[in-house]
């Protein structure tokens, strides 16, 4: 990379924003706008299903709401080339594995998100690639 | 005397020899491997670090077909804005095609063989086959594909290459084009590690002059390309907005 590449890329990145265009990779495989970034939640779940797929990873748990009741949840997770090299791998989770989840929550319904940060039963605390964004609450 | 001399020979023979090793490691095999973006999806960027470029530019449609890109552009960021980001082709497994499938937004492979350069992006395992050193065929004899039919030729060590036959359905950034459009491209090693691929877009029915930026590429050492099913993922259009949604499993 070029230092006179970055302003160059810089004054694109301007242009685009002027143009409304979506400030992320065009190559990306869909857009997380669907979830609510600002409004993360922390919860409490039991795996029942972990899926291992590109270009997304999911999983499917049982989690417990404020009230004590317990209902299922899917999180999305990057793509299984990101998360290897976040120390996630194929056989991370089983089913019947307590985690502890940071999440988007889905702006249209309150049974899944996009996975921000998550507690993993040996107590690894990882995160979901670049692409998805940071934890903001913990 | 004839103590000092020797280091002294060895160093002027490596000074030398230097540039000529740095000139060497870069070869039209330099292309071959797997590659990521500088600014890769991977990593939890550091607070405050700059956002990752965009490296494309903003197309230069003519006049009549501008107001309505952007009005669709303004809508797409809107729908987004509330939420419900369009079902976009990538997200049904439709292949995006040239050249937009040059981004690394996933990571990409290059294989150099004998008369050939095929280059698979792993995002919806999207191939192209570059033929070398073979004449263009007639645009007329050339089917719409999504990559479109390539032909390139070695200049030193950048291998210019030449695309035409695009399908309508592959689109770069929602811009339309003609069947005539036709990409020209350079693919140019910067170092044993990085190579730039420059991109100009033709198309005198849509554009008012050439559209170019250049797609950056960093050698993604020892990632071998992963297997992508893009029928596993969740993503559907909800009927009411056609907004982006998840299926949700029990």
């Amino acid at each position: 990379m070029s230092s006179a590449f970055v302003p160059r890329a810089l004054c694109g990145l301007l242009v685009a924003a002027t143009l409304g265009l979506a400030a992320q990779p065009a190559a990306a495989h869909h857009s997380f706008a669907m979830y609510d970034n600002d409004h993360q939640i922390k919860l409490n779940g039991v795996v029942s299903k972990f899926e291992w797929t590109n270009p997304h990873v999911y999983i499917d748990l049982m989690v417990t709401d404020a009230q004590g009741a317990s209902k299922p949840f899917t999180v999305e997770c990057a793509a299984p080339g990101i998360l290897n090299r976040n120390g996630w791998k194929f056989n991370l989770l089983k089913p019947g594995d307590k985690v502890i989840l940071v999440v988007a929550p889905l702006r249209a319904g309150p049974d899944g998100g996009l996975l921000k940060e998550i507690t993993v039963p040996d107590g690894r605390v990882l995160n979901n690639g670049g692409f998805a964004g940071p934890a903001l609450i913990h | 005397m004839r103590a000092l001399s020797k280091p002294i020979a060895f160093a002027v023979l490596f000074a030398l020899a230097a540039p000529a090793v740095a000139l060497a490691a870069l070869s039209r095999e330099t292309l071959n491997g797997t590659w990521e973006s500088p600014w890769p999806p991977d990593v939890l960027p550091k607070p405050g670090a700059p956002p990752r470029p965009v490296e494309t530019t903003p197309p230069p449609l003519k006049p009549q077909y501008l107001a309505a890109w952007k009005a669709q552009q303004k809508a797409a960021a809107e729908a987004s804005a509330r939420g419900d980001a369009p079902v976009n082709g990538a997200a049904q497994c439709i292949p995006p095609g040239m050249p937009s499938m040059m981004n690394p937004g996933f990571p990409v492979e290059v294989l150099l063989s004998p008369g050939r350069m095929t280059v698979i992006n792993e995002q919806l395992n999207q191939i192209r086959r570059i033929y070398l050193d073979e004449p263009q065929m007639a645009l007329d004899d050339a089917e719409p594909w999504y990559q479109g039919h390539s032909v390139g030729h070695w200049e030193g060590n950048v291998l210019v290459v030449n695309t035409i036959g695009l399908k309508d359905a592959a689109r770069m950034s929602g811009v339309p084009h003609s069947a005539n459009v036709r990409i020209d491209e350079r693919f140019e090693p910067t170092s044993p590690d990085t190579f730039e691929d420059h991109i100009t877009v033709t198309d005198p029915e849509y554009l008012t002059g050439p559209w170019s930026w250049t797609y950056h590429y960093r050698r993604k050492s020892g990632y071998k390309i992963e297997e992508f099913v893009c029928e596993n993922n969740r993503v559907y259009a909800d009927p009411k907005t056609g907004g982006q949604r998840i299926r949700l499993e029990p």
